[in-house]
């Protein structure tokens, strides 16, 4: 029942356009993710959902109702701030029961709706306990409590992890799905970490200066990134520059600096085109050494990192670029500093971009 | 350079020590112990009280009376403080308008104005010829006047001195919220009324209450204002001063009604402190539709306009009406003070030894005050801290004439005080002024992150380099209305000082004699120079202010 629809939707602080022409769907019971870095428009989108700040041009729809006249105590949404705002002046109790109480609800659905949302976030044993009493994990469930029991299926997150130590934002990262699933709900969460929206969602939604670059699932982001923006900003990407040489039915041939020859498939682009092209450094092989070939490479090892169960290489390769590669821990091949080698890539896990206007820098640019 | 020397030696920890030593043995000795003596006086000299005051009914109903007079107003003008002032805070902290600075400004207009001279003031606003007792024009207008001089004029009259402590308090704890408590209230449901009665008044109950307590002191302290306006009728605290102008013979009658106001103010004070602690809003009832209703757009747009209206009318017109007496009020002068002739000599004499006062005691508390206020900000002297910024609190609620009159006992007891009047006066100033220095100072560093000052140490400054070059100009505005908060109540005190001394007169003295004694155009005058010169003075203060600041930039 409760998707959301955004239709050109576009805020304004003064000269700044903090949400420029959003256009939007979100489905019922779908976990979507906001993810982009902080300035965005992330969070601005979140709030012109709730009814906490007030679209410029553009209509948001909720149950397919337009909701942008409605104040936010009557959009019937549940949000979760980064800093909980527990009220301070109550316990618990006084803080689940809030929602149900300002809307008039009798006390038997009001202590219903308290004690079942209190239950399964698991702090019915502390209702009495005020929110400076709890631990960080914990205000952050009471905040869900609080939200949920005021009887709504639109859940709306504000980095609701963002204040907690690594170990348990990763715990709660997985609860806080589970909870959302068990219970049917539509939720949209706001979030500047890739990791936290990959783990967590059905579909992201990247968002880039107020506008969306990319919406998929955790999947399609990763595997087809759509600009080089989302390659660098979902996980990481070795970029190289080139022009399309040769254009076939089934591939192109760029040429990199140095005269590196690389074959990639086919990309809709002409010969002469400037390119950019990615490539994931789990998708970088290490060979021994030989003389250059198409998708071969040969450079020297430049620095190692071990990073836990793989490691990461990073390549000086003959034209003076640097890629990295990661390779399992586990690996038959090893490499030393200092050690010449070379690189083998497989066309079919290479993305290519026409060269952004902007320029490399600015096209990756995560501010 | 030599600067840099005398700071490196002075940061060494004896001479720090000494500092704060000084400035607490000053801070138990002059600050603290003498409002509280008259405690220790009337539990000594209590079978002399219980002879001539308890048993004497003539004495003891009058006393009873006047401090009935005197609960009754500051308790009814707290009340409508209260009422007027959290709508008006609100609009101050909360609204989004043109002109909000304006308002904002307007509030503290009656505390820039010496009471004496705003006592003057709304008696003719109300008053109009009744006050005068002739006739009185502005411009073609004619102005009979709603009240002669009594209980209603003594009310309007603190309402108007009172009213920036309530919204002053209220402010600075509404600003404190945290908006998104109140924001959260809202996705949960309720409308913006039910938000404010649900969780942001619980949230600045504290700042509500301390707002009461001041303005409730500040009415049960007030006399010469009250003098002017109060006709017949005395509150407590004159009755003190016509007491303590009957020397010894009025001390046990003068001990009592000091006793009777300083416990009261004490009780209060720790009341205030507790409840705003300790008692929490247990339970609230939601009635979501009358609620709904009241939020919407018209019952604001009439609560706002009735606000800003009673608020005009009640507060901002009356305190500074004596300007249209001033130009009304020209051909009045020609006809003199009808035959009462006043000395304008003696004027200027009290109005120089009004500033003298008022300098010596403001700077003395600035740096007598200082390791105090550094104590309470940054809890330096452990639970000591804690206390000391309870013990601030009681020269502030203590109501002035009781505490002058406490200090005339305490220096009578010990040396008496012949010859020692203006030293007395300094005492009793000094006393009431300090919360006022202490405590904003207290306030503002304690907002100021003592990590700037940290990073200064490990860049190698010594203690007080780092006061002169980190803390002080980050918090200099503190310092600053700390400062002016203090130099401008020593210069309209009156209760205090009339309870000290009987012949040596301030400023504010010689008005509200000057009205006693029906020479109302000269004190009319003299209220517009005392005025005049107290705006002068603070505007020079904040120039001073913004030099130093652009000193230091450069």
């Amino acid at each position: 029942m409760p998707d959301v629809r955004l239709v050109n939707v576009t805020k304004r602080f003064g000269r700044i356009v903090a949400v420029d022409h959003v256009s939007l769907e979100i489905s019922d019971r779908e976990y979507t993710t906001l993810l982009g870095p902080s300035g965005c428009g992330k969070t601005t989108t979140l709030r012109l959902i709730a009814g906490l700040a007030e679209p410029d041009e553009g209509e948001i729809y909720i149950a397919n109702k337009p909701v942008s006249k409605l104040p936010p105590e009557d959009r019937g949404v549940g949000f979760v701030f980064q800093n909980y705002a527990l009220f301070p002046h109550m316990d618990l109790w006084g803080n689940t029961t809030y929602g149900p109480r300002v809307k008039g609800w009798d006390e038997e659905k009001t202590t219903r709706l308290a004690n079942e949302m209190l239950e399964l976030v698991r702090l019915a044993e502390r209702k009495d306990a005020f929110p400076y009493e709890l631990s960080g994990g914990m205000q952050q469930r009471a905040a869900l409590a609080r939200a949920l029991s005021a009887g709504t299926n639109l859940l709306l997150l504000d980095e609701p992890l963002g204040a907690l130590d690594a170990r348990i934002r990763s715990e709660l990262r997985y609860e806080l799905r589970r909870l959302v699933k068990d219970l049917g709900l539509t939720a949209i969460h706001v979030t500047h970490d890739q990791e936290e929206a990959m783990t967590i969602s059905d579909k992201i939604v990247v968002m880039r200066r107020g506008a969306i670059e990319q919406i998929g699932t955790p999947e399609q982001l990763y595997l087809s990134p759509k600009t080089p923006f989302i390659a660098n900003f979902i996980g990481e990407s070795n970029f190289f520059e080139g022009n399309i040489m040769k254009v076939t039915r089934e591939t192109s041939i760029v040429e990199l600096r140095g005269g590196l020859l690389m074959e990639v498939s086919s990309t809709g682009l002409k010969e002469g085109d400037r390119v950019m092209i990615a490539v994931r450094p789990e998708n970088i092989k290490l060979e021994s050494y030989a003389p250059a070939d198409l998708n071969f490479f040969p450079g020297t090892i430049e620095r190692i990192r071990f990073m836990g169960g793989i490691l990461r290489y990073e390549i000086r390769l003959v034209n003076d670029d640097i890629v990295a590669s990661r390779v399992p821990i586990e690996a038959e091949k090893k490499f030393e500093v200092g050690e010449k080698m070379a690189i083998t890539l497989d066309s079919a896990k290479i993305h290519v971009y026409r060269y952004p206007k902007e320029g490399l820098r600015e096209a990756i640019k995560v501010e | 350079m030599y600067l840099g020397k005398l700071e490196k030696v002075a940061s060494k920890r004896k001479y720090t020590q000494a500092y704060y030593s000084v400035s607490l043995i000053f801070f138990f000795f002059a600050i603290f112990l003498p409002p509280i003596f008259v405690l220790y006086y009337a539990f000594s000299g209590w079978n002399e009280i219980a002879r001539s005051v308890i048993s004497n009914s003539t004495v003891y109903s009058e006393i009873i009376g006047a401090t009935t007079l005197s609960f009754e107003t500051a308790g009814l003008v707290t009340v409508f403080d209260v009422i007027l002032g959290v709508p008006m805070a609100w609009i101050i902290a909360r609204g989004k308008f043109a002109g909000k600075r304006w308002v904002d400004s307007l509030v503290d207009i009656p505390l820039s104005i010496p009471t004496s001279a705003l006592g003057f003031s709304t008696g003719i606003f109300w008053g109009g010829s009744i006050f005068l007792e002739r006739d009185f024009y502005i411009g073609q207008l004619f102005w009979k006047g709603l009240f002669s001089k009594g209980v209603y004029l003594i009310i309007l009259l603190h309402i108007a001195f009172t009213f920036p402590y309530v919204v002053r308090g209220l402010v600075a704890a509404i600003e404190q919220i945290d908006l998104t408590h109140e924001i959260a209230a809202r996705t949960l449901g309720a409308p913006p009324y039910t938000v404010f009665r649900t969780i942001s008044l619980p949230l600045f109950r504290a700042g509500l209450l301390v707002g009461a307590l001041l303005s409730f002191a500040r009415s049960l302290s007030e006399t010469g204002a009250t003098m002017m306006v109060s006709g017949l009728y005395k509150t407590a605290p004159v009755l003190i001063v016509d007491w303590r102008k009957q020397g010894a013979a009025g001390i046990p009658a003068a001990a009592f009604i000091s006793l009777l106001l300083i416990a009261t103010a004490l009780i209060l004070l720790i009341l205030v402190r507790t409840l705003s602690t300790e008692i929490r809003v247990p339970f609230f009832k939601v009635w979501p539709n009358a609620e709904r209703v009241l939020s919407s757009r018209k019952p604001r747009l009439l609560r706002d306009g009735a606000t800003m209206a009673l608020f005009i009318f009640l507060i901002i017109i009356p305190s500074i009406f004596i300007f249209a007496y001033a130009i009304g009020g020209g051909t009045s002068l020609a006809t003199g003070s009808q035959g009462k002739t006043v000395s304008w000599s003696a004027f200027w004499n009290s109005l120089l030894l009004s500033f003298e006062i008022a300098s010596v005691v403001t700077l003395t508390n600035l740096l007598l005050g200082l390791p105090v206020a550094i104590s309470i900000a940054r809890k330096k002297l452990g639970i000591l801290s804690g206390v000391l910024e309870k013990l601030t609190d009681v020269p502030l609620v203590v109501p002035t004439s009781a505490l002058g009159y406490s200090l005339f006992l305490f220096w009578g007891t010990f040396i008496g005080l012949k010859g020692f009047d203006i030293p007395a006066l300094i005492m009793a100033h000094l006393s009431f002024t300090y919360p006022y220095i202490v405590k904003t100072i207290a306030t503002s560093l304690q907002g100021l992150d003592p990590t700037y000052e940290d990073v200064a140490r490990t860049l190698g400054a010594n203690p007080l380099k780092v006061f002169r070059t980190v803390a002080f100009p980050l918090t200099k505005s503190g310092f600053l209305a700390g400062a002016v908060m203090a130099f401008t109540r020593s210069l309209s005190e009156t209760g205090a000082t009339m309870a000290v001394v009987v012949e040596t007169k301030t400023a504010p003295v010689l008005i509200v004699e000057w009205v006693q004694s029906q020479a109302l155009v000269d004190a009319g005058w003299a209220c517009i120079v005392l005025i005049t010169i107290s705006y002068l003075i603070m505007l020079s203060f904040r120039y001073a202010a913004s030099r130093i600041g652009i000193a230091k930039r450069g």
